[in-house]
């Protein structure tokens, strides 16, 4: 079996396990709304109708997006150390690396379904009319979120396995996704503000190289993370 | 390291340090500010700079040891990863206590958004991070593992950093000992220089030391395991 192939059937299963009953979307999508409302009630009316949406949008949606994206982190991983799962996992004869990529791929689903109820929800608190601009928003969204998810679902593996580090997985994933964030809050921005995506040519090359170098180290490092 | 080096390591840096503090309160001549009056706070740049350094040079023992420890599974790669990432910790947070020190009468402001400064942040909670996951590790082997891939994973991650963090454009001094720059007092490139190997010495030292004690420590482990198991370790 390719690799890829064993990968999608992980990503498949861990979405089918989320359709029929799982909570990790619902958590995820109610911490994500909490955290944008906890913004709206912080900011005040005041803050609120000084900056335009480009300046208010970016910072709000990403660390929201951040945090309520580590439940879907874990959850991917928490689902294996059920019954000893990680172990069938791991005897199976597929390159190991197949069980990131596919949880990595299950993990990227959650966080796009996320964002497509979480960024309208802040266009409208926040007053930004988002149609005209969807199709550069789209492409910086799915940028984005794939080199958080990257990171994100590497160190979910980490911190799965530690029991008691639960903090600890915000902790790491801040500093590691740190270029990632940066990056995200320019294009964001850009593309809210309905400026050309070839201004912040420099701040997608850079999100598309941490994706690119983040993946490759996930996915060699990957196997000392799952020994016993 | 033989007991013997590590006693002459130790005393060198003890006065080596002893020699970087008089350099860099005595030897040095008091820089001026760009207004030409006399600016004594700008001494704090020959314990912030070797600092960072210090730090850097630990990130450089803490990857050595880090791969060394994967490709090999060998305990002293461990023990020197370990006491790296601790003795980093300790110079970066040296940087960011004495940075802010000399920014607020200089740039009015103790923080701001600059690269450096970010940086230093970022790597200080990864650091801090990577401490963390040893501590709660519920195996040694285990939090070893996980450091030495977060130890591998940090320095392609900080460069990165540091490419996001410097468009951003800032005030922060640049490197100027070295590259081409009105020359600089042959004072101040010396003080800089003996400031810059003791901070060197020390920090090495205390990499050995730590790693020195987390042996200790896991042989004592080892001989109450083997006491409370009734087999000799």
């Amino acid at each position: 079996m390719s690799m890829l192939r064993a990968a999608y059937l992980i990503a498949r299963k861990d979405l089918r396990i989320e359709v029929r009953g799982g909570d990790a979307l619902a958590l995820m999508g109610a911490l994500a709304l909490a955290t944008v409302f906890a913004f709206a009630f912080t900011l005040g009316e005041r803050t609120m109708n000084t900056l335009a949406p480009e300046r208010l949008i970016p910072p709000v949606l990403w660390t929201a997006l951040a945090f309520a994206s580590l439940v879907g982190f874990r959850q991917g991983w928490a689902h294996e150390a059920e019954h000893d799962a990680l172990s069938g996992l791991r005897l199976a004869p597929v390159d190991r690396s197949a069980i990131y990529l596919g949880k990595l791929a299950a993990a990227l689903v959650l966080v796009l379904v996320l964002e497509a109820i979480l960024v309208p929800v802040s266009g409208v608190i926040f007053g930004a009319d988002l149609i005209p601009i969807a199709g550069p928003l789209t492409l910086v969204l799915l940028l984005h979120s794939y080199g958080l998810c990257a990171a994100g679902t590497f160190l979910g593996a980490l911190v799965n396995r530690l029991g008691r580090g639960e903090s600890l997985a915000a902790i790491l994933l801040l500093p590691v996704a740190v270029p990632i964030l940066i990056s995200a809050g320019k294009c964001t921005s850009a593309a809210l503000a309905g400026r050309p995506l070839g201004e912040v040519r420099f701040w997608m090359v850079l999100a598309g190289c941490f994706a690119a170098v983040i993946t490759a180290l996930a996915v060699v490092l990957f196997e000392p993370l799952l020994e016993e | 390291m033989s007991r013997r080096v590590t006693e002459i390591l130790a005393a060198v840096s003890l006065l080596g340090m002893f020699l970087a503090v008089w350099m860099a309160l005595q030897y040095v001549p008091t820089a001026l500010a760009a207004d030409g009056e006399p600016n004594p706070v700008q001494r704090i740049f020959y314990v912030h700079v070797p600092s960072a350094l210090t730090a850097f040079y630990a990130v450089g023992v803490l990857f050595v040891g880090s791969v060394g420890y994967l490709l090999t599974r060998r305990r002293g790669f461990d023990l020197a990863a370990l006491a790296a990432t601790e003795t980093s910790l300790l110079f970066c947070s040296i940087v960011l206590i004495t940075g802010p020190i000399w920014a607020k009468p200089e740039w009015g402001r103790a923080w701001t958004w600059e690269p450096r400064l970010n940086l230093t942040a970022v790597l200080w909670l990864l650091l801090l991070g990577m401490v963390l996951v040893r501590r709660v590790s519920a195996h040694r082997d285990e939090g070893a593992r996980f450091a030495s891939v977060l130890g591998i994973l940090a320095l392609p991650v900080v460069y990165l950093v540091y490419t996001a963090v410097e468009r951003w454009g800032g005030l922060h001094p640049k490197p100027t000992i070295g590259r081409d720059a009105p020359s600089h007092d042959p004072r101040i490139t010396l003080g800089f220089g003996i400031c810059t190997l003791a901070f060197l010495l020390f920090g090495t030292l205390l990499i050995v030391l730590r790693a020195r004690l987390a042996a200790l420590e896991e042989r004592i482990g080892n001989l109450a395991a083997g006491a409370a198991t009734g087999v000799a370790p």
